[in-house]
């Protein structure tokens, strides 16, 4: 209106073509919630891994949402949002998305239900994507009292949930799934020759 | 004349960046009376008889039309506040005013007078601070009611509209989220849309002639709203050259009104305009430095005429409709590349081609029972062709995977075979597999599956799809008994990456498939180096022109003018 100032593009023509773009990767979303675990009063702890030649630049890339108890059906929501941007000067390591899922109850106590992850979609748009959890599995004396007191084996270190390298040595039940809504935009990946 | 209005009068929503203070508003109003109207139209047919060179004819004079009175035009800046007669009448008196804003009017009044008075006659303003601003949102209604009485909301919103625009951005504490004893104060700005607005109203004075100062007589030309995140509200919009608005007066004697509105607020001087797209392209310029900084300026690209298959994926879950209870499953799986493709061991020396998953135990849903496993693997294939004249698609890696159980005792079945073959598209695949298990005739094999555990396996785990060594044209299986067992969910995320695609899109050609892509790489190859070259020269040539002081390209070209005129 007064002459405003418009964000102009940086000119396609000298500007660009001496100084190399580098690929970069935004990926906005939410995890919606959860649903199928055995009690609902349930929050999450989620975290994103990626190789080493990826860069964060803005975003948060590890968090816990609240507890949300639902007062009607099953599945619990969050709606946590999720928004990275992140650069990167290969393919290798893409970004993977880890979650935890705790219980807490009405003492206040926290509880492990579930260990999941994804891969963060590789292809530019809108994903839903659903996240199975699984739970490590002690002996039936420790199953018994879990059922009275809670608690339950944990994973020392949380990388396995992750990576596939030493799985078969665990032992563990299936639990609920978490889902997710994601958009991936991905730019300057396609000067590069890659094609997703 | 009827077809001489515009009678959009709808509110326009502007946005801009700047100062709202620089706003200006140039109002213009004027009588229309059937005598001006027939006498515009005489002059108007009379100029176009004169254009034609028709009858010459004194036109009627339009000193008649413009007495002065019937006519008003002024420039009014944002917030600027031009008193009326009636509150020149009425702020005279220092007895008057109670509250320091009409003592302060008063004050201004009494120096206007004093100085050349008033630069305005009809026009005056109501600015934010009125009390006319206050209240004409509660006073009015918006339906044809008898009787009104403003609704709960809008009694709130009246409340906490008038804020200053100077607040404090809304800060996050970082304890204490909920407020459980919030104040009165609290409930009323947070249950209602809180966002500081000003505003302004032009009004005119439409009284007859020596007769102005008459409250009634007061009529709402134009409204102008202005909040803090640069949205600027105007209603009716600026005339831009359309015809004016109609203002009609109420009363025994109705008259007519033109008015016309303008935006003559002063632009950006153009250097001022250039030094600040110059610094926001100076600003992105250094952005991209900053990234290029951060992860180096090389991405990795593979040799060229190679096609690089970068496969993310995850063993999702399992589904069996279960024979026994209190199972656990497991899986292994195994990748098999075909002879085209080759693995880089000395690149990727973690990327394994198989595994096991954990063992998990089910639960029910529905009628089957499902695991979880979540297992990821991520893989990396190149894929050369080496044929160019050889026609057959090439084949795509295959990944074989069996299910085994195990049970509270301990014994260990076999629960399913299946294979998966990945898909030659990019994106994202969620392929469901289904499984099958071989079964031996007779029920020996049975009753030991049954009490012991062990089962019959596969020594060759090609034989799931196409046994290896296959060489015929048909494939028969006929006499191996098998039992459906149940089905594995597979989540890919597939990427392709090669050189070839580069040079597709900066040539702009169309796809073809990716195979003619690759097809002619070696033939490709040489026309690739020479285009590198040429890139290389090109970028060196603009690197040493951009390190030029700039006058000196400024008079080459100069010259080139010159001489080119």
């Amino acid at each position: 209106m007064f002459n405003s100032a418009l964000l102009c593009a940086l000119p396609a023509g000298r500007g660009a073509a001496h100084i190399p773009v580098m690929a970069e990767l935004h990926i906005i979303g939410q995890i919606v919630g959860a649903s199928g675990f055995p009690q609902s009063s349930l929050f999450c702890k989620w975290g994103i891994h990626t190789g080493g030649a990826w860069r964060l630049l803005s975003g948060l890339k590890e968090g816990q949402t609240q507890v949300d108890l639902p007062q009607t059906g099953d599945m619990a929501y969050w709606s946590h949002p999720i928004d990275l941007h992140y650069t990167t000067k290969g393919l290798q390591g893409w970004p993977k998305l880890h979650l935890q899922v705790w219980h807490q109850d009405a003492f206040g106590r926290c509880q492990l239900y579930g260990y999941g992850y994804c891969h963060v979609p590789s292809s530019p748009g809108h994903h839903h994507v659903r996240c199975v959890t699984w739970r490590p599995l002690g002996s039936w004396q420790e199953q018994i009292a879990q059922t009275f007191v809670g608690g339950g084996p944990q994973l020392r270190s949380t990388d396995i949930i992750y990576s596939g390298a030493d799985r078969y040595r665990l032992h563990t039940v299936a639990m609920g799934t978490v889902e997710l809504e994601l958009g991936i935009i991905m730019r300057h990946f396609d000067r590069y020759g890659v094609e997703s | 004349m009827a077809d001489g209005w515009s009678t959009d009068t709808g509110e326009a929503v502007y946005r801009s960046r700047d100062a709202v203070k620089n706003l200006k508003v140039k109002i213009h109003i004027q009588r229309f009376t059937s005598t001006a109207a027939l006498s515009q139209h005489l002059q108007q047919q009379v100029l176009t008889q004169q254009e034609r060179g028709g009858i010459e004819l004194d036109t009627l004079n339009s000193q008649a039309q413009s007495a002065g009175d019937d006519e008003e035009e002024l420039v009014v800046g944002w917030q600027e506040k031009l008193f009326s007669q009636y509150e020149v009448d009425l702020f005279q008196s220092e007895a008057v005013c109670q509250t320091p804003l009409e003592r302060q009017y008063h004050t201004e009044i009494m120096a206007l007078e004093r100085t050349r008075g008033r630069r305005n006659r009809r026009i005056f303003t109501y600015t934010d601070f009125d009390r006319f601003t206050n209240w004409e949102g509660d006073s009015q209604s918006m339906v044809t009611q008898v009787k009104s009485n403003p609704t709960f909301l809008a009694h709130r919103m009246a409340n906490v509209r008038h804020r200053r625009q100077d607040r404090r951005p809304v800060t996050f504490p970082k304890s204490r989220l909920i407020t459980w004893e919030p104040s009165e104060d609290f409930v009323k700005t947070s249950h209602v849309v809180n966002t500081p607005v000003q505003t302004m109203h032009i009004m005119g004075d439409m009284g007859p002639l020596g007769k102005l100062g008459q409250k009634e007589k007061e009529c709402l030309l134009c409204t102008i709203r202005a909040d803090g995140n640069g949205v600027i509200t105007i209603k009716p919009d600026f005339n831009k050259g359309k015809e004016p608005y109609r203002v009609e007066t109420e009363g025994e004697k109705r008259e007519v009104w033109r008015l016309t509105l303008e935006n003559v607020s002063e632009g950006i001087r153009p250097e001022e305009k250039e030094r600040e797209q110059r610094m926001y392209k100076d600003l992105y310029v250094r952005h991209k430095d900053y990234l290029n900084s951060l992860v180096g300026q090389d991405f990795e690209m593979p040799p060229p005429g190679i096609l690089r298959l970068l496969v993310n994926g995850e063993i999702g879950k399992s589904w069996e409709r279960q024979e026994y209870s209190w199972l656990f499953l497991t899986s292994c799986f195994q990748l098999t590349l075909p002879s085209l493709f080759c693995l880089d061991w000395s690149t990727l020396p973690f990327h394994s081609l198989s595994g096991v998953t954990q063992t998990c135990r089910t639960k029910t849903i529905g009628k089957d029972d499902v695991a979880f496993f979540s297992y990821p693997f991520s893989f990396e294939a190149f894929f050369r062709r080496e044929d160019e004249t050889e026609e057959s698609l090439p084949q795509w890696p295959v990944l074989y995977f069996k299910v085994l159980s195990l049970d509270f005792w301990q014994r260990y079945r076999n629960e399913g075979y299946g294979y998966l073959v990945i898909p030659s598209t990019r994106g994202k695949h969620t392929i469901t597999c289904h499984t099958w298990r071989p079964l031996q005739t007779g029920t020996v094999s049975e009753l030991r599956r049954f009490f012991i555990g062990g089962s019959p396996e596969l020594e060759d785990y090609s034989y799931v799809r196409v046994p290896g060594t296959f060489k015929g044209e048909r494939l028969s299986r006929f006499g191996f008994r098998t039992q459906t067992t149940g089905s594995v969910t597979f989540n890919l995320h597939c990427i392709q990456h090669a050189r070839a695609f580069v040079d597709a899109s900066t040539l702009k050609k169309r796809r073809q498939s990716v195979l003619d892509q690759l097809g002619g790489f070696s033939q490709q190859g040489s026309v690739y180096n020479v285009l590198e070259a040429f890139q290389r020269a090109r970028r060196r040539m603009q690197e040493a022109r951009e390190s030029l002081p700039r006058d000196l390209i400024n008079t080459t070209a100069q010259q080139n003018s010159e001489s080119n005129a």
